[in-house]
């Protein structure tokens, strides 16, 4: 096991690495930006290094700043957690080239997997079904076109380099494609910068299940079950559970096999997770492969008892995978509910400030794993998850009922701050929810039905929102 | 029937929206405006920060530096002190994480000492992260009164590495 690990990432993850290495007795170096100097990572980790300034590009994303971090520091691997660099194949190369360990797959795994389209392709390769699309990025919209009178409509446009809901476009009918094609291509360009995208088949009412993986270095690789990712609003998951609902435990096994396979054949070693859509017949259809730990691994760490971040450490540090398929026996229902400093009533537009008051539920099996704490100021130019509840139950109906409880008493309240912690529960309300029969759809419609709805009284007075400075200076009018 | 609160309602409305999108945005700035220009058609926001006046905005402003309780406030007066607690002056800080050098290669001259007067611009040190030399610049005129960080020395961004006295 290494003496010494570097956590290249911020907020929630970030803490989580730490107490992984924690209990591992490893030793923490947490990098942060100027922004982050009050996160508590900074203070859990045993040594911190500020790597610049606030923009992610000149700190969690800069490559050269946080190799230096590890190298002042002595670490000699790096856990990149989630988002920033944790699928970049340019990372995990110049941390090989500094003699330091990456904590993911090797770099080529990533190249290959992180191009949506060339991962489709290869997916393909090794048997998993794809559904029907370009075999390649799409050049023009008239070749989209003409695609698309072949395997027809409605369809989705995706950028190759895509993720985390960004760079993607449905459309129902040829009239919408050149628009569709021209928005996707130069979103994906200026997110990703590559603005090559594919187009395949858009199933509006499926389900969104992904099969977690964990393979060592010495091919060995185990399933630990799947999670279903159906309540999303465009693209970005809200809630997570585990076991999929009302999924066949035939279908769930073949899923898990196939993705395990799959990740073998590409020589993929860590944690991953293989996403797929799901239709109403238990057809499954290969999306993309995430080369990371994901926001909403703590679902399977509580049905499973498998510690993911812990075991990325071990494959990472040379060991062999001590699971065997045999030992993974997924037990209850676990739920993940992701608090976001976000205002359900504005579009979900993010909602920083400082909080007053933050309180985080507790009780029997519930897990929370949050960066927030009374005092501390959110900054608004990260992303917007401030903490993620997890709970587990013997079975389903008693975990939404133990989540439901769980959201119940978390309390984040401040100048300016509004959370999804409400709008959350009204997801746990809606019966096709509750029946576990809901897909991708649901949040659309709940927000649909809500629109409906007369407009409640203003969420926050003008006195509790705006910053004290603020009041003291008026805005002037112009 | 009087209509009026009816045609009122969506005025009042927006001008709530609007109230909220400027709470919203002046949350999100480091520090009191001195002009916010907000033009609702085409939406569009104009802040402006006055400049500091009197002597050129120091890199860091001196109360964050006093902050941190690293460099800055540890620095060798290279004078015995005054009575009188002097004004702390400008630091120069590091532009990246990396391995701070004060000459151009081993072995040879610093690219300044305690005394030397800068021009705004001139380099005055190497910050190296991953091989990559990256150029200090003094950020205006004025004589280094401190070099804080050894040469060869690991500094993180935003770390003081000189402090100057303007000239005046």
């Amino acid at each position: 096991m290494f003496d010494k690990v570097l956590i290249a990432n911020r907020g929630e993850i970030a803490l989580r690495v730490a107490r992984a290495c924690r209990e591992l007795g490893v030793a923490t170096v947490a990098v942060y930006s100027t922004e982050d100097r009050d996160s508590p990572v900074v203070r859990y980790a045993d040594e911190a290094v500020h790597i610049g300034p606030g923009a992610a590009r000149a700190s969690y994303r800069n490559i050269a700043a946080v190799v230096e971090a590890a190298r002042q520091t002595g670490a000699q691997a790096i856990h990149p957690g989630y988002g920033f660099l944790s699928e970049d194949a340019d990372f995990a190369e110049v941390c090989a080239q500094n003699d330091i360990v990456f904590i993911g797959p090797p770099a080529h795994v990533i190249a290959q997997l992180g191009d949506k389209c060339a991962a489709r392709r290869v997916m393909s390769e090794v048997g998993l079904p794809v559904l029907p699309g370009s075999h390649g990025p799409v050049v023009s919209a008239e070749e989209a076109t003409a695609l698309l009178a072949e395997i027809g409509y409605p369809a989705i446009f995706k950028a190759a380099a895509g993720g985390g809901g960004r760079g993607m476009a449905v459309v129902t009918e040829p009239r919408e494609v050149v628009t569709a094609y021209q928005g996707v291509t130069s979103e994906s360009l200026a997110v990703f910068g590559d603005g090559r995208i594919y187009v395949e088949r858009y199933v509006a009412a499926a389900r969104h299940i992904e099969v977690q993986v964990l393979c060592d270095g010495h091919g060995n690789g185990v399933h630990l079950g799947l999670r279903d990712c159906s309540v999303q609003r465009r693209h970005q998951k809200l809630l997570e559970e585990s076991p999929a609902p009302g999924l066949s435990a035939q279908t769930a096994d073949r899923m898990g096999q196939a993705a395990v396979a799959a990740a073998l054949a590409v020589g993929y070693v860590g944690a991953g997770t293989f996403e797929f859509l799901v239709d109403e017949d238990e057809r499954f259809y290969f999306m993309e492969a995430n080369c990371r730990i994901q926001v909403e691994h703590p679902v399977t760490e509580a049905v499973t008892g498998v510690d993911l971040v812990q075991q990325q450490l071990r494959v990472a540090a040379g060991e062999r995978l001590a699971l065997r398929q045999a030992d993974v026996v997924p037990r209850g229902a676990a739920i993940e509910c992701r608090i976001n400093v976000e205002n359900p009533d504005r579009d979900f537009a993010p909602a920083p400030g400082v909080f007053d008051e933050f309180v985080v539920p507790g009780g029997p099996f519930v897990r929370v794993d949050t960066h927030g704490y009374p005092g501390y100021r959110m900054p608004a130019i990260y992303d917007s998850l401030i903490a993620k509840i997890i709970v587990w139950a013997p079975d389903r109906a008693a975990a939404i009922a133990r989540m439901d409880r769980a959201l119940a008493e978390f309390r984040a309240t401040g100048r300016a701050i509004h959370t999804t912690a409400g709008f959350l529960r009204q997801v746990l309300a809606e019966h096709t929810f509750r029946d576990g029969t809901h897909t991708t759809t649901l949040v659309g419609h709940i927000l649909h039905d809500l629109a409906g709805r007369p407009a409640g009284p203003a969420a926050t007075r003008p006195e509790e929102g705006a910053p004290r400075w603020a009041r003291k200076h008026p805005v002037p009018h112009s | 029937m009087d209509t009026t609160p009816e045609r009122d309602r969506p005025a009042v409305a927006e001008l709530s929206d609007l109230r909220d999108a400027i709470v919203e945005v002046l949350t999100s700035l480091p520090r009191p405006p001195s002009r916010l220009r907000i033009q609702a058609a085409d939406v569009g926001i104009d802040i402006r920060w006055e400049e500091e006046p009197g002597p050129a905005r120091p890199v860091r402003d001196p109360a964050p530096a006093a902050a941190v309780p690293a460099a800055g406030a540890a620095a060798p007066a290279p004078q015995p002190a005054p009575a009188a607690e002097p004004e702390p002056g400008p630091v120069l800080v590091a532009p990246s994480v990396g391995v701070f050098y004060q000459a151009p290669s081993p072995g040879s001259e610093p690219f300044v000492t305690v005394g030397t007067v800068v021009e705004a611009g001139q380099q005055i040190g190497i910050v190296e992260a991953m091989k990559l030399m990256i150029p200090i610049f003094a950020d205006r005129a004025g004589t280094i009164t401190a070099v804080l960080k050894p040469d060869g020395t690991p500094v993180e961004y935003d770390e003081p590495l000189f402090a100057l006295a303007e000239q005046v």
